[in-house]
């Protein structure tokens, strides 16, 4: 009895991951299938699953015949940039924030999570209106700043508890040799923090890749966009061609998906840290 | 803490270095995160004409957002979606959490799939289905009108849209509470399993004994993070129906966007922005509770 009790849960739990599989892959290969068809085959009537024949003619348009070389060039010198920025003063902070007592400590803590929480969508208009009376809009600046400023605080508490994991008598070692705190921090911390540098870069660098909200707004130039915005205006302003636009997208997000596949477990890590501003 | 680490403590608290470590951050952060706050609550307060404020009208924008009939729908809107976002992901997510916290077959495969919906920009998302869905050349529909030899494009019906809008966005949304409530499972001890099903207590009942009463506060925490991440969520909705049909999926944060960038009505979007705050304040609060609660020894 209680073996066929356990069969059947067993039957219901391979049945309901397979539904759940179904319901992620489905869509992708979807668009997959179609990056790969000839543009007669696109439109195919009734929908063709398997495509007759298999055809690189979308990817070469879009990596040839169109921006998109400059978009993502963009994307990566803006997103290098950000985590750079992001994690030199991050790091800072969070080590700060491990090590020190200061006054006000705990307010400036929690005050930089809340600030995690600022819907981006809520102050874009009143940016958009600063980056127009400083001269920035329209920069890569501006996005550098703006994207590295709402990445910082989760950031922030990502390093501190990394930096709170290592022992301070490595610290008081290298002091005892005659470093400075500063020194202390620079030769023997940080370089000991790559796994939380590691996680953090991932979560930036996703969160900058995948913005299409910000980039749309505060760039204007064709030759400043990102790749969504790109994609985006590639999907406006020409006309329903199912082919491109799979293949264009499957370009934007097979850089993430890589780095997901090699680096699994750091990145889920920084994607959780970051589940607060998706 | 031992002596020793008083010491060194002792030493570091220099001012000068704390400002050397913290100072940059924090202004990099109040110039673009606070001010902007505070220029929002003041330009809700004032009538605009494009960029320019022109004279004080204290509350009379938000009178006039809560007194539109179409505002009351984008709150709705809002409501519908953010509710229903966050009870289907996190029974789906916990349901998974549930089957990968056994030791099943190729759990890591399943795993990894089941994790890809995460990876994928919200953009993206939006056109899979926009053309999985096409009402022309996408095969739900053809399928469907085997069926029912009408095809039906259920993202411009007035029923439909927001019920695929909500599904789209568990797609991209159970992977975190999965994620979460997983690592949350795995740090029931197995002893207390054990002992309950000495006790003759075991499946079902030490479901709702054990493990949900242990993962009360993680499901908390994930409820909050999915409200917020969905109130605050733009792109995907702009992308996959952009409010239509007829404003019914115009969820709130669509508006604000619209307001902002489609009529250069910058006094609205702020009120509208400042409502947004409000709420997410409120859910803010209980999560940094929860987590206050959880770190600080």
């Amino acid at each position: 009895m209680k073996h066929k009790h356990s069969s059947l849960l067993n039957f219901f739990t391979y049945l309901f991951i397979l539904l759940v599989s179904a319901f992620v892959l489905a869509p992708l290969l979807w668009f997959l299938v179609t990056s790969l068809k000839p543009t007669a085959d696109v439109l195919a009537f009734p929908p063709r699953l398997i495509p007759r024949s298999v055809t690189f003619e979308h990817y070469s348009t879009i990596i040839f015949g169109s921006n998109a070389s400059t978009y993502f060039k963009n994307s990566l010198f803006v997103a290098v940039s950000t985590i750079l920025l992001t994690l030199i003063i991050a790091s800072h902070m969070g080590y700060a924030a491990a090590r020190f007592k200061f006054i006000g400590k705990n307010y400036i803590l929690f005050g930089l999570l809340a600030t995690s929480m600022i819907p981006g969508i809520a102050i874009l208009p009143v940016l958009y209106l600063l980056s127009m009376k400083l001269n920035l809009n329209d920069t890569h600046i501006v996005l550098i700043l703006v994207y590295s400023a709402w990445q910082i605080p989760i950031v922030t508490w990502i390093m501190r508890a990394f930096f709170e994991s290592i022992n301070p008598e490595l610290e008081e070692a290298a002091r005892i040799d005659g470093c400075t705190r500063m020194q202390a921090f620079y030769r023997v911390i940080l370089p000991l923090s790559q796994p939380g540098l590691a996680a953090s870069s991932i979560l930036v660098f996703i969160y900058v890749w995948y913005d299409w909200l910000v980039a749309q707004y505060l760039t204007i130039s064709e030759n400043m966009q990102l790749v969504n915005v790109g994609l985006y205006s590639y999907i406006r302003d020409t006309g329903v061609e199912w082919g491109k636009f799979t293949a264009y997208s499957i370009l934007t997000i097979i850089p993430v998906i890589a780095l997901f596949l090699i680096l699994q477990t750091r990145f889920i890590e920084g994607l959780t840290a970051g589940g607060v501003k998706g | 803490m031992s002596g020793r680490m008083g010491i060194v403590l002792k030493n570091v608290m220099k001012k000068k270095e704390v400002l050397y470590f913290m100072l940059p951050g924090l202004l990099l952060v109040i110039l673009i995160t606070f001010f902007p706050i505070i220029d929002s609550v003041q330009f809700s307060f004032y009538r605009t004409y494009y960029l320019e404020l022109k004279e004080f009208i204290g509350l009379k924008n938000y009178a006039y957002f809560l007194n539109n009939p179409s505002s009351l729908r984008s709150i709705n809107a809002s409501l519908v979606y953010v509710l229903g976002t966050v009870i289907l992901s996190l029974t789906l997510g916990f349901l998974l959490a549930l089957v990968f916290n056994r030791n099943i077959r190729f759990r890591g495969v399943f795993r990894t799939i089941a994790i890809i919906p995460w990876i994928i920009s919200q953009i993206v998302t939006a056109l899979l289905f926009k053309w999985l869905l096409d009402p022309v050349y996408g095969p739900v529909a053809y399928y469907t009108s085997l069926v029912s030899d009408i095809q039906f494009s259920y993202l411009s019906n007035k029923y439909t849209a927001m019920l695929i809008l909500i599904l789209v966005n568990v797609w991209r949304s159970y992977p975190l509470a999965m994620v979460l409530i997983l690592a949350a499972l795995q740090t029931v001890p197995k002893e207390l399993y054990e002992s309950a099903t000495i006790d003759g207590a075991s499946g079902i009942k030490a479901f709702f004994h054990i493990t949900l009463p242990l993962s009360q506060s993680t499901l908390l925490v994930t409820a909050i993070l999915l409200t917020i991440n969905t109130l605050n969520m733009v792109t995907l909705i702009y992308m996959l129906t952009g409010g239509s049909p007829f404003g019914f999926t115009e969820v709130l944060s669509l508006r604000l966007l619209k307001e902002a960038f489609h009529f250069w009505n910058l006094g609205m979007a702020c009120t509208i922005g400042v409502i947004m705050f409000i709420l997410n304040v409120l859910f803010g609060i209980i999560y940094i509770r929860i987590l206050h609660r959880e770190t600080i020894y």
